[in-house]
């Protein structure tokens, strides 16, 4: 009995080598990942009536008076007995696939075991399917994990061998050495099979725990990516978003190939088939109708379900992944893969987990788009409102042309209409063009200029190569508005202001510049950062003006305040001339 | 000892512990505890009554009264089982409506009574352990018999093992030990009948002729009358085996245990067919004894025939059944007393120490720890009853057990739920009446009374081993007369119907 012993725990170590080494390769995984279907339990059931098969080949040969034969076993003589390890592979069968698997399993081995003969056949042959069955049950019964815990399973592994001994004394009671030979092959076969059950189901348990512990990888991954996605996904420009975030996914992911489309056409594709899936392609197939419509993400596991017209495609499964917009379907990112057993629970986790993430930036996004929108709707209606004071003071200054000089009076006239009209429509625009600014401009320093006519001097100067670019509305008449009323308030006689609009290489400069008293330290040191206040350190012009130009044209567009060297200040900003082109919709 | 019983006995041991284990993380409400939230489902529960049900001295002691008595040995069998009925059909459903962790749960939706909870609870409290002391004494003997272990130390063992199940696991762990145990057995009396019919070549006439030949007793062996002489007698154990079930509280608390009415009936469903087909089994196990072994070498063997089915496996498998066959035994045993322990710890910790020492009022937490440490108590005064007593014969304490439930419990359990004119006095007598009467007719009866080896040296004053024949009716009579006899009756029709639509449909107050 320890010769036999010591003998089954020599081949089980074989055996599980063998197993370890099956645990290790793809296939084996993804063979444990497939939801379950009656394909799937006839492959299960073949894989693991094959290690069945394996492991009688592996087992040994006992002849009645109990020698062990230790050669491989091919064929067993009438009075030899058979003592394989078959019934570990059951077992596991049963209890990772069910009933079905287990009794698919059972009959491959109990077949072969049949084949092999000598004493015991039918009991040997009888008691896989038997067992399949069981562990199958046992399995549903008992547990609603995955995979049971390696003690657990030790305990059930008793049981298949003293089944199996029983069978043997069923099937054979007379022979007079039956009782003889379950005796001295029961408990080896009870310590060995248990052993090897629990050591195989943990080796499953393993492999499932990697699984899971690369999806936590995996969602730790897709944060990454969602970080990084950020600047692509600010981008105004669909083309130029997709392009990015199909590069970024591409470098990152292992995957095949990758496409970013809206809801029309490809946006974007890189990888493997890039030759016939084009950007600007026509999205139609069924899948991407489903997402759209479901706003779900969908795996294609046919290569029929990608719908490639060209028929050589190499790409047979893909993930659909959804990218929502307020509760609707804006891009769709498609993962490609070459085979579908390619697509593990990971690859779902992390697809999954993308789409989330870039749905959930997207919505950040947007929702700091709406509040930039609202902040600039609200500074532009405190633009709108026309200082009283202006209005009357240039009423008045009308009145008293009317008999002095009534060209002139006509001229202030319809530029205060012109400046009136521009500041009603001021509510409505986010952006104007330069060419509309600097008329208001012009109309301001017109009825200006004529009301300090002897106070100070009003110089406009204007490139005449600048390009249309856009700028936010009444930008430049509230710096000049500051100027006159703070910077030269207290000058009587030879004041001057120069507002200049040049080009600068790539960009437009707007200087406006004066002769006054200059900003006093305490005001400039948080002028940018703060509305002033009080009336008299000029309100809250400056600090809107800012606040918009950095808003809708970004850092680089902000304030410039300085105070020049031989008195006055100059209040600049700069634009690049980029082609116009509109931020909001 | 031999190594092939060691490694199945650790076996066995370590399997119930991990599940002990696994119970022990989620019994951490009093719910849990008490019945496994309820969440066991009809077959589960079902497996576990008969896991609960099913004694060593079912699985081996009716093998051998079958071996020996023929047909009279049989009558257990047919009396345990018929006992199912009279739960399926009276008390199940009203018990799973009525209570929610203890008996003393279910007369208290009647008579909310302090002195009827304390009734209630004591009895179920003598009961487990009148029933768990005689299962300890014999797994002690069996250990020793089977294994050659000493009989202290297997008391101990069996005593620990199902203190510590019901310490750390509660109902949950308990259950789950129960339903291996049923499976265990099941499994392994099954094959152990089909060896049986194999070594006959499947040919039953050549079977029963062999047996007959195998019995001194011949053609008359399938005959009544070896084992019980008088008439009186046989049907005096039958009606406490069919009324007993009815009454044992260990049986009873399992309707806690699952969700709803369908439940219930489903786990009598299956129990009632898993026992039914295990007692056909131990008649074939018997008569295979008789059979395969003979009378003569049964006799020589063992004088009591409680090892008939081990030496039968022995027999016909060897070693290394015999080893198989003595681990289902074990396991037999260690899960009947666990059932034992837990409803003795309900009967006191929930009814006695949350209802009546608290008064409703204590916190889950400290209810729980009063269950574990009422378990600890309970596991550790019957292992050590249990030590004291190993030559004594304690095997009338079984049927003193069937006939106190019978007679106590169960008449009180039946007026409760169907009489309407039942009162909290008719309770409290019907239940004192009963449970003195089995003890006084125990007493003065064959089993302590008798001149050779009774614990009284005297001639008996009644001649009845089984006096439930007696003690029943005086239950009955007890509880009726209580009720009638006591003038106050402070219940209103309404109570009436909102209690019975509560017992009968399951429809609480608050759904009227």
């Amino acid at each position: 009995m320890t010769e036999l012993t010591v003998v089954l725990f020599e081949r089980l170590g074989l055996l599980l080598v063998v197993a370890f080494v099956m645990t290790r390769t793809p296939g084996f995984r993804s063979l444990l990942y497939r939801e379950f279907n009656f394909k799937m339990a006839i492959v299960h059931a073949c894989v693991f009536g094959v290690f069945g098969i394996i492991s009688t080949i592996a087992g040994v040969v006992i002849i009645g008076d109990a020698t062990v034969i230790h050669q491989f076993v091919w064929m067993a003589e009438d009075d030899q007995l058979v003592v394989s390890m078959s019934l570990v592979a059951v077992v596991i069968a049963g209890l990772l696939g069910g009933p079905l698997v287990g009794v698919g399993a059972g009959m491959i081995t109990g077949t072969h075991l049949l084949l092999v003969g000598g004493i015991g056949a039918i009991a040997n042959g009888l008691v896989n399917p038997i067992t399949g069955l069981l562990a199958g049950w046992t399995a549903r019964f008992f547990s609603q994990e995955r995979v049971i815990s390696p003690f657990k399973a030790l305990f059930i592994g008793v049981f298949p061998p003293v089944l199996q001994m029983q069978l043997l004394l069923i099937i054979h009671p007379m022979e007079a050495d039956t009782i003889l030979m379950v005796d001295t092959i029961g408990l080896p076969l009870v310590l060995s099979n248990s052993l090897a059950i629990a050591i195989f189901t943990a080796m499953i348990g393993i492999v499932l725990r990697e699984e899971e512990n690369e999806v936590a990888a995996a969602t730790e991954r897709a944060l990454k990516i969602a970080e990084d996605a950020l600047p692509f996904l600010q981008k105004d420009m669909q083309s130029e978003m997709a392009e990015g975030i199909a590069d970024l996914l591409y470098d990152r992911l292992d995957i095949a190939a990758i496409s970013v489309a809206n809801e029309h056409i490809v946006l974007s594709y890189r990888g493997i088939g890039h030759d016939h899936h084009k950007t600007g392609d026509p999205v139609q197939t069924k899948m991407y109708q489903k997402v759209m419509n479901s706003n779900q993400m969908e795996t294609a596991y046919h290569k029929h379900d990608i719908e490639c017209t060209y028929h050589k495609c190499s790409l047979e499964a893909a993930i659909f992944i959804p990218i929502l917009e307020e509760h609707q379907t804006k891009y769709i990112l498609t993962f490609y893969f070459k085979k579908p057993q390619h697509i593990r629970p990971v690859e779902i986790t992390l697809a999954e987990g993308l789409g989330q993430l870039l749905s959930n930036q997207l919505k950040v996004i947007s929702s700091d788009k709406i509040k930039t929108h609202m902040l600039d709707a609200e500074l532009r209606n405190l633009q709108a409102q026309i200082n009283p004071h202006f209005l009357f003071n240039t009423l008045h200054l009308i009145a008293s042309l009317f008999r002095e000089d009534p060209e002139q009076a006509r001229h202030i006239t319809i530029q205060l209409a012109n400046y009136m009209r521009f500041n009603i429509r001021l509510v409505s625009k986010s952006l104007i063009t330069l060419e509309k600014e600097c008329e208001h401009v012009q109309s301001y320093i017109d009825i200006i200029q004529e009301r300090f006519s002897g106070r100070m001097e009003l110089e406009f100067v204007k490139a005449n190569n600048l390009p249309n670019i856009l700028i936010p509305p009444s930008t430049i008449q509230p710096i000049v508005e500051n100027s006159i009323e703070h910077g030269l308030g207290k000058v009587l006689r030879g004041g001057k202001i120069e507002i200049r609009i040049e080009r600068q290489k790539e960009q437009i400069a707007c200087i406006i510049r004066d002769n006054g008293c200059g900003f006093s330290d305490d005001i400039l040191a948080i002028i940018m950062d703060q509305p002033l206040t009080r009336r008299k350190d000029g309100g809250t012009g400056l600090y809107n003006v800012n606040q918009r130009l950095i808003s809708l044209l970004g850092e680089s567009a902000q304030l410039y305040i300085e105070n020049l060297m031989d008195g006055g200040s100059e209040v600049s900003f700069y634009i690049p001339c980029e082609p116009a082109k509109e931020r909001y919709i | 000892m031999n190594i092939t019983y060691f490694l199945f006995f650790i076996c066995i041991i370590i399997c119930t512990l991990i599940i002990t284990y696994w119970a022990a993380k989620r019994s951490n409400t009093t719910n849990q505890f008490y019945t496994a939230a309820g969440n066991l489902t009809g077959i589960q529960n079902g497996m576990a009554i008969a896991g609960d049900f099913i004694s060593a001295a079912s699985f081996l002691g009716i093998v051998g009264a079958i071996a020996i008595n023929g047909y009279d040995g049989f009558l257990y069998s047919i009396g345990f089982l018929v006992s199912y009925l009279v739960v399926m059909f009276l008390i199940a459903e009203p018990i799973h409506h009525l209570g929610e962790y203890s008996l003393g749960d279910v007369l208290c939706a009647r008579f909310p009574e302090a002195r009827i909870r304390g009734m209630m609870a004591i009895g179920t409290f003598t009961i487990s352990l009148l029933y768990m002391i005689p299962q300890l004494v014999a797994s002690g003997l069996l250990l020793h018999l089977l294994l050659h272990v000493d009989y202290s130390i297997s008391v101990l063992i069996v005593g620990s093992l199902m203190t510590i199940y019901v310490v750390f696991g509660g109902m949950i762990a308990t259950s789950w030990v129960q339903i291996v145990k049923t499976i265990v057995l099941m499994s392994g009396t099954f094959l152990l009948s089909l060896i049986v019919f194999s070594r006959f070549n499947w040919n039953i006439p050549r079977f029963i002729e062999t047996v007959q030949s195998g019995t001194p007793l011949g053609v008359q062996y399938f005959d009544p009358g070896h084992l019980f002489d008088s008439p009186v007698e046989l049907i005096s154990l039958q009606l406490a085996l069919l009324l007993g079930t009815a009454g044992l509280p260990h049986i009873l608390i399992r309707f806690f245990t699952v969700k709803n009415t369908l439940e219930v009936r489903r786990s009598l469903l299956s129990a009632t067919w898993i026992i039914g087909v295990f007692y056909m089994m131990t008649l074939v196990l018997g008569l295979g004894t008789i059979a395969i072994l003979g009378y003569d070498q049964l006799m020589n063997m063992d004088q009591t025939g409680n090892l008939a089915a081990p030496l039968l496996a022995k027999e016909v498998g060897g070693d290394f059944l015999l080893a198989f066959i003595s681990a289902i035994a074990f396991t037999t045993i260690v899960a009947v007393v666990a059932g034992l322990v837990i409803s003795a710890t309900t009967a006191f910790s929930h009814d006695v120490y949350h209802h009546l020492i608290k008064k409703g009022k204590s916190t889950e937490k400290e209810q729980l720890r009063a269950a574990r440490w009422t378990a600890f108590g309970i596991g550790l005064i019957s292992t050590l009853f249990a030590l004291r007593l190993e030559n004594m014969n304690v095997t009338f304490l079984v049927s003193l057990t069937f006939t106190v439930a019978a007679s106590s419990i169960f008449p009180v359990l039946l007026l409760t739920v169907y009489w309407r004119r039942f009162t909290g006095n008719g309770a409290i007598i019907g239940m004192a009446s009963g449970l003195l009467s089995s003890l006084v007719l125990v007493i003065i009866g064959p089993h302590m009374m008798n001149m050779e080896t009774g614990w009284i040296q005297h001639e008996p004053l009644i001649g009845l081993h089984n006096p439930g024949i007696i003690a029943i009716p005086i239950g009955f009579i007890g509880a009726v007369l209580g009720s009638l006899l006591s003038r106050k009756r402070n219940e209103s029709d309404h109570m009436l119907n909102v209690f019975s639509s509560k017992a009968q449909l399951g429809i609480r107050r608050d759904e009227l």
